[in-house]
């Protein structure tokens, strides 16, 4: 089974009476990595992971987790892995640290020093009742439950929301020592900072279908770098070369933007003019999402 | 920026949220008031009847505590009903209307704070004493409607006016009493289970001042707003001016809730917190552990209530002997079957009315599992390695026990009681064993509830009206000649009314086994279906 990828999905579909939250998605997340699991509010995400958690029933397509079905065999799934919900609601007479020892318990049982560990690490006092935390505290709750559990593979669904910067990067600490240990992750996330720290690789999810799906690596080489350059001599040529975009000129510097693809042939033209000065920007995780969502509102346009 | 700027934008804001709620709250209170004193010329057409009932209960403490000091009840006549009314009435009108007060003050106040909602406003417009005002109002205004349209349902039922109005106001003038206690509760408490949890104390013991004073005929009566009310002596030469006194008590308590404003943080409150546990015992970790942690509170509310309600009907049982003999339509009322001696009777009937009080804890309990789900607490379990199976399981067992409890307690405290009155120690356990034979009947509706649950959970709301349908049939069946038939359709009709009657299985195995069959329903179906989390 060690070729098989830790989750496969294809084609999956999940309506809620008229609206179709799902409609042929496709995903795969193998062994070991960190996956991004990105989109906007509503996109589907949380469906995704509540069909890979067997809490909803797909209406069509097919889904395996761990070499399992999700929906039959979800309880011994769940004993394999752990969820960290984004919107947690707890019981509010219970405290913070009773709500830990149940929804670990429930996921499969706590490692006793990794619990003491990531209490002290997210700087949470067990002994408050859960309608006394805020926002961010409940969220701890539901990290330090999560990941204190043993589990091969871990489900997060927006798991730092609400979280402050310092968590977050306590979070991202945490994730790169799971995933050292080899865990596998599907972090689903609308803050793109984080998966472009964490991911290996990223699933870009928009009305229920996957629109990209990559390593990181080979997303970036989709789209465009923004150079910045001060040549010896104008660069006269530029205009007219395949893949260049956006080009202005100001004060003998000019700006644009290139396509992956043609990068090379960019730099080795400006190179053979005399490079004064040269800025470049990679392409962001966010310039990726943002072409594709803003793609849609011109498609809807149009 | 005034104080009380955006006490209309908030009063309003209550009066649009809660539309239903505060309908819901007055008609439902309106109903169990008005039409049980439309029964009452048809209960006492005879001088005797109104006098043995009177002799009853006002010859013992119990009777007493549950109706009150009974001004003017020897001049009820059947043409003047009215000091009847009044003595039978305003005890547990009273307490409705203090719940209505507090649980609804509270929910304007501390739990809006609470939510986070309040923050919001006072960032706006909102002035820091607007909060507690718009409250104070809106939940007056509720009081005053409800009072009055008490009133004129009994001038229409043929009451003189004047003891009808002092009637509706002095329930009313006592409702916005309770609900100031529960404004003050609200700024001394972070929580608003802790606020509720305080001022229903504070009624309590209130409550309690109010039946020494009665019962001894002392003083005690001026220190309680439960006792000012009943000293408007409605038809029995109304004390007007003593309605001031609520109002004045309220007009006190919210200048403090004002004064206790000033000193706090929004979101704080006076009393400290306690910190909990910080690891839970090993069984809360389990399901059944944890359902049984989630109702533990009002589950030792209920077991104590039911507890005294039975120890009340219990020892009344033997008093009520001579009351029974001599009126004929009581025997109407209770030997529809023949067997076992009037006392018996009288016992049977009303363990009867106590395990519908049970069901309406049972009901509450069973459809806790589905506030779980749909509040997203079912969530992490189900994600984890606990099978759904389980966790129903849980919730269904932890529901039986807590009903079990209840009904014993209620069984214990009237066993214990007829046991203590009519020195036949024996009789606890029949008392005991003949309550708890109305498990399968109580157990109905929950399951029902189960059933639904798995199947059409958006229906689960069905279950109050059978309770309703319940009630209704047992409590006025009889009185308002409903056909025969329709009285069969309860499972309160086939339970064996022990102690009068004997036992008989046939019936509980057959609600056992409906019982069993809705189980099995619910569990497959949840097991079938998607879980709704939002």
């Amino acid at each position: 089974m060690g070729d098989t990828a830790a989750i496969h999905v294809s084609g999956l579909v999940k309506s809620f009476g008229r609206v179709r939250a799902l409609d042929g998605f496709d995903l795969s997340v193998a062994h070991g990595e960190v996956h991004g699991f990105v989109g906007p509010n509503g996109a589907g995400k949380t469906t995704t992971i509540r069909i890979l958690l067997g809490l909803l029933r797909a209406d069509g397509g097919r889904a395996t987790l761990l070499g399992g079905d999700p929906w039959r065999d979800a309880v011994a799934l769940h004993r394999r892995l752990a969820y960290v919900p984004g919107d947690v609601s707890l019981w509010p007479n219970l405290t913070g640290g009773e709500a830990i020892d149940v929804i670990g318990r429930a996921q499969g049982g706590l490692d006793e020093q990794r619990r003491a560990e990531l209490l002290e690490r997210f700087d949470l006092d067990p002994s408050k009742r859960a309608r006394s935390y805020s926002k961010g505290n409940r969220q701890k709750v539901a990290i330090v439950a999560g990941l204190s559990v043993r589990a091969e593979l871990l489900l997060l669904d927006e798991p730092t929301s609400g979280l402050d910067p310092l968590m977050e990067a306590t979070f991202q600490e945490v994730i790169r020592e799971r995933k050292r240990d080899g865990v596998t992750v599907l972090l689903s996330s609308h803050i793109l900072a984080e998966v472009e720290a964490l991911a290996d690789s990223v699933t870009i999810i928009r009305e229920g279908r996957a629109v990209e799906s990559g390593s990181l690596a080979s997303l970036r080489h989709l789209t465009r770098t923004a150079v910045t350059a001060e040549t010896a001599h104008p660069p006269t040529d530029l205009e007219g070369m395949p893949g260049v975009h956006e080009l202005t000129e100001e004060d003998g510097h000019v700006s644009f933007t290139v396509d992956g693809e043609h990068l090379e042939d960019v730099m080795r033209y400006l190179a053979h003019l005399g490079i004064r000065s040269l800025v470049s920007r990679p392409p962001t995780l966010e310039q990726l999402f943002l072409r594709h969502y803003a793609g849609a509102e011109g498609e809807a346009a149009s | 920026m005034s104080a009380f700027a955006g006490t209309r934008l908030m009063a309003r804001l209550h009066l649009r949220r809660d539309r239903i709620r505060l309908a819901v709250w007055i008609v439902g209170i309106w109903l169990v008031v008005v039409p049980s004193i439309a029964t009452f010329p048809g209960l006492y057409q005879e001088q005797r009847a109104i006098d043995l009932r009177n002799d009853l209960l006002m010859s013992n403490p119990v009777g007493i505590a549950v109706t009150g000091p009974g001004y003017g009840l020897e001049e009820a006549t059947p043409e003047n009903l009215g000091p009847m009314a009044v003595n039978e009435m305003s005890g547990s009108t009273i307490i409705a209307m203090a719940l209505m007060g507090i649980l609804l003050m509270l929910r304007y106040t501390r739990g809006d704070e609470e939510e986070g909602r309040l923050e919001l406003m006072r960032a706006g417009i909102v002035g820091r004493f607007a909060p507690v005002t718009a409250a104070m109002l809106v939940v007056a205004a509720a009081m005053a409607i409800l009072g009055v349209t008490m009133a004129l349902g009994l001038v229409a039922l043929g009451y003189a006016a004047a003891g009808s109005f002092a009637l509706g106001l002095s329930m009313a003038a006592g409702g916005i009493a309770f609900a100031a206690i529960g404004a003050l509760a609200a700024q001394l408490t972070e929580h608003a289970r802790a606020a509720s949890a305080l001022a229903m104390g504070a009624f309590a013991v209130l409550f309690f001042v109010r039946v020494m004073g009665d019962v001894r005929r002392n003083a005690a009566i001026w220190f309680s707003p439960a006792g000012w009310v009943q000293s408007v002596r409605p038809f029995a030469d109304e004390r007007w001016w003593v309605l001031a006194l609520p109002l004045a008590f309220a007009l006190v308590l919210v200048g403090l809730a004002f004064a206790l404003t000033v000193r706090r943080d929004v979101g704080a409150g006076l009393l400290p917190t306690r910190p909990g546990r910080a690891r839970a015992t090993a069984f809360l970790t389990r399901p059944l552990g944890l359902a049984l942690r989630l109702q533990r509170g009002p589950l030792i509310w209920w077991a104590l209530g039911m507890g005294a309600f039975g120890a009340a009907i219990g020892g009344l049982a033997t008093e009520a002997q001579q009351t029974m003999e001599a009126l004929d339509i009581y025997a109407e009322y209770f030997a529809a079957t023949a067997g076992g001696t009037l006392v018996e009777q009288f016992l049977s009937a009303y363990l009867g009315f106590i395990a519908m009080t049970g069901i309406g804890h049972a009901l509450q309990s069973a459809v806790l599992i589905r506030a779980e789900e749909g509040r997203g607490r079912a969530e992490p379990l189900l994600a984890g390695a606990v099978s759904r199976g389980r966790w129903v399981g849980g919730f269904v067992l932890a529901t039986f026990i807590a009903s079990t409890i209840v009904l014993g307690a209620a069984g214990a405290g009237a066993g214990a009681s007829f046991a203590a009155a009519t020195g036949d120690g024996a009789g606890f356990l029949r008392v005991l064993g003949a309550m708890l034979a109305y498990a399968p009947a109580v157990w109905l509706l929950p399951a029902l509830a189960l059933a639904l649950f798995g199947v059409a959970y958006r229906w689960l709301g069905v279950v109050w009206g059978g309770l309703a349908w319940i009630i209704t049939i047992a409590m006025l069946g009889p009185l308002m000649g409903l056909p025969e038939f329709t009285r069969q359709w309860t499972p309160f009709a086939h339970t064996p009314q022990m102690p009068a009657q004997d036992f008989e299985a046939t019936p509980l195995l057959v609600m056992s086994a409906a019982i069993v069959v809705m189980a099995v329903i619910g569990f497959v179906g949840f097991r079938r279906r998607d879980v709704d989390l939002h």
